[in-house]
């Protein structure tokens, strides 16, 4: 089912993209990472991605100014926000991400999340 | 020699008192008022000098005509003042004038009158003057930010009272200079014989200073009402020059009107007589820097008595004094008024400061938390997430299972605490709820102010009272009514009309905003709430996507009807809140 869904992970944690790479390959996904913005939208550019998960805080581009560069690219593609801050949720420029996850040790609610969207 | 003897015989009828000097200075003829009025006999005038007049004391009579002769102009001397004394001794005030005749005897012409009453009702008119305006020290006795009530009382007293000006009744008419008009503001005096005894026994009795004079015509202000009914409702266009009253405010010259009265059928002069039912009334206007400013008009409607110059002189000089106060206390109030306003001002000022800095606070401290919550979140994912995966493939049996599991428990328990140290550093204005609509909409409106008249936009609310409080945060009910206005504005682009409703309707509470514009295409209408879509040029495209979230966060719905060239409407519904009660009107 999973097969061939194609996840991105841009974020600048080289544990966490590890962490990310490791737990949704198992899933069956395959998953391609970028540890910063710049590389991300180069990625989305030269392959084809079907869900991106993004960091907010990254050096250079941050996961806002990304995201709003990602939907006027892709507007169809899903993103969801991976982040160990929570008050962005207030800022209305995360809110076309289609999900905000709270960064935590516990990934079921963004494996839920990415199969919610995936499926 | 005939017509000299017409003219001497004449001079008495011509002249008041004459009298013909030879170069000696003495006289030769005098008129028999000398005779008849000051009490001399003719020997102890003709062939005496002048000086035999002046009181024996005055140290100036000796050389007076000597002093006068010098200073004449082409040999007179007109209008001079002096005093001298009659034969019983009582000294008189005179005006003086000397005319050196050209003969070569060189005779003097004295012609003198007798000024004495003029001087004397000069002097009491100054020292009346005086009086009412040490009583009437405005900047020194009374507050300096008086109301501007308490002068046109003072003012009015001061001509009634038997210790002013003792006029009958007074009545004060001012200009009000935005509406073009002169007005009748207020007035003094009886509106019977009646109630004339009362007021002027009260006056006369026990009030000794202005100011209790004031304060006792304040207590009994209700008698009055029947001669404040006569200018209650007196309005006059300033343009209306035939109108007495006009001319006496443009002319800036007072106007007697009596029997004596030139215009006396001018429809305005009967139209006054009979407003005071009067037939004598003098209209004194008030003069402020060159500038007509109002009227006074006087009568003595009880008593009947005739109003002299010296009356009319008095009030002049007095109103003088009173347009003064009375303009620069008008100064003092509107200055006094701003003064306020920049007080209260600052205080406002002051207060939006204070909760600046207090919301700096909780945002600083807020950025802090939030910043440390990442700084310790993101490693502790990592951590927390590597666990778990090692946690999850381990047999239950391995010596280590026990100790992952701590740590994954932990990691968990760890996140709890940064979440709850989030919500405390939450500002408590941010959880409030029970918001009023109207005050949203009004606020969103005044803000908008500026745009709505620069696009010449009409703007039609329709707000019913009573509307109950609703669930959600005031800034976001803000956010999303502020947004959905500006879209109406931006779509109307000028000259249109926007329609703000907001209504009680079952459980809800329902905000309609509709537009004028050219409304929204069918083929995008699916599209406006989708991010970063915009049909504007500098459009972000988020407009919409925010106050949809908003809404729905909030529990709420927003509908958008729209046809082309139809306009939009958008409604957006809230739940009330179930706790909050409707407000009273």
């Amino acid at each position: 089912m999973t097969d061939d869904k194609k996840i991105l992970v841009i974020d600048d944690d080289v544990h966490m993209r590890e962490l990310l790479k490791l737990e949704f390959s198992d899933l069956g996904y395959k998953v391609t990472t970028a540890e910063n913005a710049f590389k991300g939208l180069q990625c989305l550019k030269d392959e084809i991605a079907d869900l991106v998960i993004l960091d907010i805080k990254m050096p250079g581009m941050n996961g806002i100014e990304a995201l709003e560069k990602i939907v006027s690219i892709k507007r169809e593609l899903p993103v969801i926000i991976h982040s160990a801050y929570s008050h962005f949720r207030e800022n209305y420029l995360t809110w076309s991400a289609v999900a905000y996850v709270i960064k935590s040790g516990n990934l079921e609610e963004l494996i839920q999340t990415v199969n919610s969207h995936l499926s | 020699m005939a017509y000299h003897e017409v003219i001497v015989n004449n001079l008495d009828r011509i002249l008041d008192f004459w009298m013909l000097l030879d170069n000696q200075g003495k006289t030769i003829l005098c008129s028999q008022k000398i005779f008849r009025q000051l009490g001399y006999s003719e020997e102890e005038v003709i062939n005496q000098p002048f000086q035999i007049f002046f009181p024996i004391d005055d140290p100036a009579s000796s050389d007076f005509l000597y002093q006068l002769l010098f200073d004449s102009y082409a040999g007179s001397m007109v209008n001079q003042k002096t005093r001298i004394k009659q034969k019983n001794g009582v000294i008189i005030d005179i005006e003086l004038s000397l005319y050196q005749l050209d003969n070569e005897e060189m005779y003097s012409l004295i012609v003198f009158n007798n000024i004495t009453e003029v001087v004397e009702i000069r002097k009491k008119i100054k020292a009346k003057s005086e009086r009412l305006n040490k009583e009437f020290d405005l900047f020194d006795n009374r507050s300096v930010y008086s109301s501007i009530q308490e002068f046109i009382d003072t003012i009015l007293v001061s001509l009634t009272a038997g210790q002013g000006l003792r006029f009958n009744r007074a009545f004060l008419f001012l200009v009000d200079e935005d509406e073009r008009i002169l007005k009748g503001i207020q007035a003094i005096g009886p509106g019977s014989g009646d109630e004339a005894g009362v007021i002027y026994n009260g006056f006369d009795s026990a009030p000794k200073t202005l100011n209790e004079m004031i304060t006792h015509y304040q207590e009994m202000v209700g008698t009055d009402s029947a001669v404040n009914d006569i200018l209650k409702d007196v309005q006059i266009n300033l343009f209306d020059y035939q109108n007495i009253l006009i001319k006496a405010l443009s002319g800036q010259k007072y106007i007697l009107i009596n029997e004596d009265y030139p215009l006396v059928d001018e429809p305005s002069v009967i139209w006054l007589r009979e407003l005071l039912q009067v037939h004598e009334c003098a209209i004194i206007p008030l003069l402020w820097h060159g500038r007509s400013t109002g009227v006074i008009i006087v009568d003595n409607q009880v008593t009947q008595s005739q109003i002299t110059t010296h009356d009319i002189k008095g009030i002049t000089r007095y109103a003088e004094i009173a347009t003064n106060a009375l303009e620069s206390s008008k100064l003092l109030s509107s200055l006094e008024k701003n003064i306020n306003l920049v007080k209260q001002a600052n205080l406002k000022i002051r207060e939006s400061q204070e909760i600046l800095i207090q919301k700096e606070k909780l945002a600083v401290m807020g950025e802090m938390v939030a910043h440390m919550a990442h700084e310790v979140r993101g490693p502790l994912a990592t951590i927390g997430g590597y666990a778990s995966r090692v946690f999850k493939q381990m047999d239950e049996s391995d010596i280590h299972h026990n100790s992952m599991s701590r740590i994954v428990e932990t990691v968990g328990t760890l996140e709890l605490v940064i979440n709850d140290i989030l919500d405390v550093s939450l500002p408590e204005e941010e959880l409030s709820n029970g918001c009023d609509c109207t005050k949203a909409i009004n606020k969103v409106l005044s803000l908008l102010e500026e745009e709505i008249h620069i696009r010449k936009v009409s703007v039609s609310m329709n707000i019913q009272g009573s509307l109950p409080e609703i669930n959600i945060k005031e800034h976001h009910l803000f956010e999303i009514i502020s947004n959905l206005v500006r879209n109406a504005l931006e779509s109307i682009d000028s000259d249109g009309l926007l329609l703000v409703l907001a209504s009680h309707i079952e459980d809800k509470v329902v905000i309609t905003i509709q537009d004028t514009g050219p409304g929204i295409p069918l083929d995008i209408k699916s599209k406006i709430f989708s991010p970063f879509y915009t049909t504007k040029e500098d459009g972000s495209g988020l407009g919409l996507v925010v106050v949809k979230k908003l809404v729905e966060e909030n529990n709420g719905a927003i509908v958008v009807r729209t046809a082309p060239d139809k306009g939009a409407t958008f409604i957006v519904s809230f739940p009330i809140n179930p706790k909050g009660d409707a407000h009273d009107g």
